[in-house]
């Protein structure tokens, strides 16, 4: 079942139907029914991962919670950190893996044939995060097993994330709330902006990429460069559309996920971008890879010696981005990305003071104003750099690509770069009314008319533009 | 909205009704979008005389400005650059080469071209192993001679939309979504032909583009030769387009214009896939004998041109038969023409006298 469907709309409409007529005790039975439903959609091979690691995470947390032995301990630890982490890495990467020993040893063990489930990534991480929260709480929470099963496979998550943690949505889960007409108010523009995000805007520039991409020798210049723009966008149009919608759909049962999203494209640093872009995975690899292993690179005894902590961040961050990128996929260019995100970050943490120092002995001082936007527009061009690498399907692919480049103005394909134009500059002119959850609930307060008037218009707006194909979302594959 | 109320303990009635006037809104909508979409696409297609090609039709912005004519496939136009011969002779020519054209096309491209600008100076028809195989698209054809003029109007009874079959019953904009993403191609091809911006290589009467051409060269391991591939025949004159190739030529006699048929170069795989070359040559040394105004320049000879050279050539392998010149292999034969053809004009005027 996707979610662009006809099928997920019936689905969704008998789900919430029976969640607001139903008493308040069964409101959670009818979203974990629903969600076990819809992610057995998916296959049959999926659902039972799912219920399978719910169930082994759940039984040590629930041990754990009673007696806090470091047997428990240990148990948790591998039953709700090394398991998921090796069935991710079992499912996702085997065939990688088993690639390599192949062509290394001189072996021939079997290619696996299959393909990852979909959304494995953003379960796993739920439940790894579950984990490891109880393992480092002094008073372990106590979980059952429907509340488990439940946070891991929440329909309007389980997909493509937000990934969110327990201590948020588990009690909001079970509280058994209805949604009141704010959050369907709420709910149903962030799904329709979402909607728009994805097929209007996303899809369209992706019609003018795609093809940039896939063939850069033959074209050159100023197509390019904006297939390269235009990609950012994409990608950000992409995803934070599904996330708009996940959001909006946990809204309409009147609960508040957590946001994935900032305008990340605003940012004036690396370190603002990441703490603006897919926040529910940059902060769990914050808490979750990136500290431990700082903290384990920091030499025992000098702790606060200020080199000692730069280079434990530098090591850490390098580290975790190289494992973000790998996390998207197991290729060098995605390697790159990461790499370079780690690089970028690494370099801006370094010289952090340097550059401060250089602003303060800056001559050209009456322009100081104008340092934010330089600030943004360089941030956006390093982080559009690195998108190259993650859009292109190999290093050669993405070297052509940037050596396309160009301001040089080519015929072919112009009236279709101003097309592609205007539904971007839509885009930008929307954004300050849906683009963040403040900006929305101000929208959806106004009188239900008006609502029913704007958000009519913007849905029919994005049938009447969106394109006549079906394009699955990008992060869908990892 | 009150947001201390659930939405089910509201009256039932005033829900009823947010619901009812919700679904006349859409309704409402999809009617009214659908209909300012159709009407202004009728109006369109109406102008625009939609069911041409636009690409395939000539327009020539200033009657005058170009002496020359460039003919051939999608190899002519990679190889033969406009821009080369105008800033090494300053000749200005307007290359019609594009793939899918043929002598039939280039036939009617030169009347239409002759009755809006006068005979060119000079004509250069970039030839293929296969240039009598192959017929010229029809569309672009269709195009070139004004075809029918076809009014594309919508018809929601036949519009069909098989991807959403339950939706389209009920929304005609989800109903006429391939019409209307069709619309929006068929604008933004128009809007390219109104009003054209240089492409890649053309010299236009507003100025030169900068070419920058193809990049690529063909990987080394298109030259390994296999111990078996598959030959290509030659199929010699007429063929299937022949008798308008030789229509052509005779116009071109006729009007006196100076007639180059340049033989393009082929790497040296589809050189050895295309075998018989001689017997192309020799049909063209024939055409030379019978049009005095006929000049035939070799250049897919290996004591001409480097078809060894894979840097020269952005694709091409054994066992196919069709390569393009790369941006280096383009200038590399802009060098060659920037000799030969002033040596062929003084020929020409030789022969005239």
């Amino acid at each position: 079942m996707n979610l662009l469907s006809s099928a997920f709309l019936l689905f969704l409409l008998i789900t919430w139907i029976f969640f607001q007529l139903l008493p308040g005790k069964a409101r959670p039975w009818v979203l974990l029914a629903a969600s076990l439903l819809f992610y057995g959609s998916q296959g049959k091979i999926p659902l039972v991962v799912l219920i399978s690691v719910s169930l082994l995470v759940w039984f040590a947390a629930w041990l754990l919670h009673w007696h806090k032995s470091s047997g428990h301990r240990f148990l948790l630890r591998f039953l709700g950190v090394a398991l998921p982490v090796t069935v991710l890495v079992f499912l996702k990467y085997s065939r990688l893996l088993a690639g390599g020993l192949n062509s290394l040893l001189a072996w021939s063990l079997p290619l696996p044939g299959w393909i990852a489930p979909v959304g494995i990534s953003f379960f796993l991480f739920k439940l790894m995060s579950l984990s490891i929260d109880q393992l480092r709480a002094d008073q372990p929470q106590r979980y059952s097993l429907p509340q488990v099963l439940l946070f891991g496979s929440f329909f309007p998550q389980v997909l493509s994330g937000p990934i969110d943690r327990a201590r948020n949505l588990i009690p909001q889960l079970w509280s058994g709330q209805t949604a009141v007409g704010q959050d369907l108010a709420v709910g149903l523009s962030r799904i329709t902006w979402g909607l728009f995000k994805k097929i209007v805007v996303a899809d369209r520039l992706a019609l003018f990429v795609n093809p940039v991409f896939s063939n850069p020798v033959q074209y050159q210049g100023l197509n390019v460069l904006m297939a390269i723009y235009f990609y950012a966008v994409q990608i950000y149009c992409d995803f934070s559309g599904y996330s708009d919608m996940a959001i909006g759909l946990c809204r309409i049962f009147g609960i508040r996920s957590l946001e994935n999203f900032a305008r990340p494209y605003s940012s004036v640093s690396l370190s603002e971008f990441w703490s603006r872009w897919h926040i529910t995975l940059s902060t769990w690899l914050r808490d979750y890879l990136f500290l431990p292993i700082s903290y384990a690179i920091l030499p025992k005894g000098n702790e606060t010696r200020l080199r000692n902590v730069h280079s434990a961040y530098v090591g850490g961050i390098v580290v975790t981005m190289l494992l973000g990128g790998l996390w998207h996929s197991a290729s060098w260019t995605m390697i790159s990305w990461g790499g370079l995100h780690g690089i970028y970050l690494a370099f801006g943490h370094v010289t952090k003071k340097l550059r401060r120092r250089l602003w303060k002995k800056d001559p050209l001082k009456r322009w100081h104003h104008l340092r934010p936007v330089m600030a943004r527009v360089f941030t956006f061009h390093l982080v559009a750099l690195a998108w190259v690498f993650f859009k292109a399907s190999g290093f050669s692919q993405a070297l052509a690509v940037l050596r396309g480049v160009s301001l040089e103005l080519s015929g072919s394909g112009l009236y279709h770069l101003l097309f592609t134009l205007l539904f971007m500059l839509a885009f930008i002119l929307l954004a300050p009314f849906f683009d963040d959850e403040k900006a929305v609930s101000a929208f959806a307060r106004q009188h239900v008319l008006g609502l029913v008037f704007w958000l009519g218009l913007l849905f029919m707006m994005t049938i009447l533009f969106s394109v006549d194909q079906h394009n699955e979302f990008i992060y869908f594959s990892f | 909205m009150n947001s201390s109320i659930s939405v089910f303990k509201k009256p039932v009635l005033r829900n009823g009704m947010i619901a009812v006037s919700c679904l006349v809104f859409l309704f409402l909508l999809d009617r009214g979008l659908y209909r300012m979409t159709a009407t202004v696409a009728a109006g369109f297609y109406k102008k625009a005389e939609v069911g041409r090609d636009w690409y395939g039709q000539t327009e020539f912005v200033r009657p005058g400005f170009y002496n020359a004519l460039i003919a051939g496939t999608s190899r002519a136009k990679e190889a033969i650059m406009p821009l080369y011969l105008y800033k090494q002779l300053g000749i200005r020519a307007l290359s019609s080469a594009s793939p899918g054209r043929y002598p039939r096309y280039h036939y009617q491209y030169y009347l239409q071209f002759r009755q809006q600008n006068g005979p060119p100076t000079l004509y250069i028809y970039g030839l293929d192993y296969f240039t009598f195989v192959k017929e010229s698209n029809e569309k672009q054809l269709q195009g070139l001679m004004g075809g029918e003029k076809e009014r594309k109007t919508w018809d929601l009874r036949v519009m069909q939309n098989p991807d959403s079959p339950f939706w389209s019953r009920l929304s005609h904009l989800i109903r006429a979504k391939k019409e209307v993403d069709a619309f929006f191609v068929d604008f933004i091809d128009y809007l390219s032909f109104r009003f054209p911006v240089a492409a890649r290589g053309d010299l236009t009467p507003g100025g030169i583009s900068r070419y920058k051409g193809l990049y690529g060269t063909v990987p080394a391991e298109n030259r390994l030769r296999p111990a078996h591939w598959e030959k290509a025949p030659y199929d010699p004159l007429p063929g299937v387009e022949g008798e308008y190739f030789i229509k052509l030529l005779e116009d071109l006699r006729r009007d006196r214009v100076m007639v180059i048929l340049l033989i393009i170069p082929e790497f040296i795989a589809v050189y050895e896939t295309n075998f018989q070359h001689e017997r192309q040559l020799e049909d063209l040394k024939n055409l030379e004998k019978r049009f005095q105004n006929l000049f035939v320049l070799d250049y897919n000879n290996p004591r001409h041109f480097e078809i060894d050279n894979p840097a020269l050539f952005a694709d091409g392998r054994y066992g196919e038969r069709i390569s393009h010149l790369s941006v280096f292999g383009a200038e590399r034969l802009a060098h060659n023409l920037a000799v030969d053809i002033p040596r062929l004009q003084q020929e020409w005027q030789g022969r005239r006298q």
